[in-house]
């Protein structure tokens, strides 16, 4: 496996507040929608009568904007994107590295890009710069060009 | 049938001579307090100018703010040593104001209210269980006093305790019984509860209601489930406390007591008098108050005079159930809050934006209060656990200061109607329609008044 440089590009997933009632998620995804943005990844963190959308997208800066745009609450934020192979132990090949480190995730989600072959692993850790380096001493692939671009 | 036979049913012509000689001697002593000595000689007035009703206009107003400014013993008109007692309003948002009496003003005020309860027909006979709070509140010792001078075993139990209030009710027989309305529907709970009727099971036959405003829904609601009169009560601190005015029997308006305030109705705007029929500001004059008078008293409360004669025969002047206030004190739990006091706590916050709005909402009987607060951009970096840290922060620190718990919604920019101009800030969907106009028109944005 071969580490890969961040070349001044950060992972960004894009963070919607929203309420929990009908109609809500829809809306945020229709925006996103129209942009003509693919969403890689959608996942929520639900508190009762609210939840934070958090989504993975082709273009965050350009999502970001969009649901700004119409008033919704968001927020670009920085996560750590790893490249890892779709096989079995993939995730806590990972997982146990930065748990030897002492890195504390805070939220994950991930999805296969290619079946069998690839997938993508998002992190939110506290020190993001320090995970960054416990990845690339790993050998991990941090994988936020490829990400956007697909 | 009457308290005070010839007060009561005194001609309009012998009432308002009555309230003329009691005026002259008010404004004459009220000129000795510092307030009223500066206020005076300010606008030009000497007690010997004020001859009839209509000279009463001619004099300033006083103001909640005067009160407060007057804090503690600028209205005082009579020694120290001749005050007995004291009360305060809440007093929750800067400086509380204060009302003193006299020995002669605590008999005078207890008189009043043994006539009010007489009128609506308490009788010695009657045990009355005060369900209100004591102390610097004065609907508590108020109404206390006053059916003790009427001659009813007062049961001095104070507000709560529900399954102890249901006891006291059925152990000592009670018959009337003071209670915040909010609190009578709420108590229908614990009577469901532990399976006893009010109607059936209790020997109820009249409760006094007050401190809170409420609809005439909610009255019809309360008779029915308890089987008796409710009767609406109208006073404020300032005037007392309790009455003030009361219903008769005739449920057709409170009497105001004309020989102890002059009553008028202003437009909160240009301070006009109203005629009767026409919802305004009351203001009233105290006519037998001793050691603190207050002249053209601005009440806030929003009400009527119901025109014509009351079929009872008392001459003194009926009000309609307050409407609203013209200020924005909000009554919610019986508890007074200013929305200024929500908005102090939430921009000492400094991740809440400042779009926030209160929603006040009858969840069954009991008043329920929702602050929503929009949440910023900024905010999303604390993750989900961060927002519900600061949810749990601002209900403590609101509850801390409003003495009790908000509901807390953080909700999408946007969800909360922007106004143009003004904010809104209160909606109240407490009140029916027609007094959300009128909150609207007079630039308010709120809430009644009581004792």
């Amino acid at each position: 496996m071969r580490a890969k440089g961040v070349s001044g590009i950060v992972a960004r997933q894009v963070v919607v507040f929203l309420e929990n009632r009908p109609g809500h998620l829809a809306h945020v995804t229709g925006v996103i929608a129209q942009e003509k943005i693919n969403i890689r990844s959608v996942t929520i963190a639900s508190a009762g009568s609210f939840g934070l959308v958090k989504l993975i997208v082709d273009r965050p800066e350009e999502a970001h904007e969009a649901l700004k745009k119409r008033g919704l609450s968001a927020n670009l934020q920085e996560v750590l994107a790893l490249v890892m192979e779709d096989r079995t132990g993939g995730l806590h090949t990972v997982l146990e590295t930065f748990a030897r480190k002492g890195l504390n995730v805070k939220d994950a989600c991930g999805f296969v890009e290619k079946p069998g072959e690839k997938a993508i692993l998002i992190l939110e850790v506290e020190d993001l710069d320090a995970a960054r380096g416990i990845a690339r001493d790993a050998g991990f692939r941090i994988y936020e060009e490829e990400l956007h671009r697909i | 049938m009457f308290w005070d036979k010839k007060i009561e049913l005194l001609p309009r012509e012998d009432l308002e001579a009555l309230q003329m000689a009691m005026l002259k001697k008010t404004i004459r002593a009220a000129v000795k307090s510092p307030f009223y000595g500066q206020a005076f000689s300010e606008n030009g007035t000497t007690p010997e100018k004020v001859k009839s009703l209509d000279d009463l206009r001619r004099l300033p107003f006083t103001t909640k703010q005067d009160l407060r400014s007057g804090f503690p013993d600028g209205f005082l008109t009579v020694d120290r040593n001749k005050v007995v007692r004291m009360h305060a309003s809440s007093g929750t948002t800067g400086t509380a104001t204060v009302v003193y009496h006299s020995q002669k003003d605590i008999d005078r005020w207890t008189d009043l209210v043994a006539r009010c309860l007489y009128m609506a027909g308490v009788r010695p006979s009657d045990v009355f269980q005060n369900m209100m709070s004591y102390g610097l509140f004065t609907g508590g010792l108020g109404l206390h006093y006053g059916a003790e001078a009427l001659g009813a075993m007062v049961i001095p139990v104070g507000i709560g305790n529900s399954k102890r209030q249901i006891a006291f009710l059925q152990q000592f027989e009670t018959t009337v019984a003071h209670i915040i309305p909010s609190y009578s529907l709420k108590l229908l709970e614990t009577f469901d509860e532990v399976g006893i009727d009010p109607k059936k099971d209790t020997g109820l036959r009249i409760l006094v209601v007050g401190a809170e405003p409420h609809s005439e829904e909610v009255r019809e609601r309360i008779e029915e489930a308890y089987g008796v009169f409710a009767v609406n009560s109208y006073g404020l601190s300032e005037m007392n406390g309790p009455g003030v005015a009361f219903e008769c029997p005739q449920k057709s308006g409170l009497h105001l007591w004309e020989d102890s305030y002059v009553l008028e109705i202003v437009n909160p705007e240009t301070l006009e008098p109203l005629p009767d029929g026409e919802v305004g500001e009351i203001v009233l004059t105290t006519l037998r108050r001793e050691a603190m008078p207050l002249i053209r008293y601005r009440t806030r409360d929003l009400a009527m005079v119901h025109p014509g004669t009351c079929p009872c025969g008392r001459t003194h002047r009926r009000l309609s159930r307050i409407k609203g206030r013209s200020d924005d004190m909000l009554i919610v739990k019986g508890v007074n809050v200013y929305p200024i006091q929500v908005e102090q706590v939430l921009m000492a916050f400094e991740e809440v934006g400042n779009n926030y709005l209160i929603l006040l909402d009858r969840e069954g009987p009991v008043d329920q209060m929702t602050v929503r607060i929009e949440v910023t951009s900024a905010l999303l970096a604390q993750g989900i656990e961060g927002l519900e840290a600061l949810r749990a922060k601002i209900i403590r620190r609101l509850r801390e200061e409003i003495l009790f718990t908000p509901k807390v919604d953080l909700v999408e920019p946007g969800m909360i109607p922007a106004g143009d101009g003004k904010a809104v800030r209160v909606i109240d969907n407490r009140q029916p329609a027609y007094c959300t106009k009128l909150r609207r028109e007079s630039g308010g944005s709120a809430e009644g008044s009581g004792p």
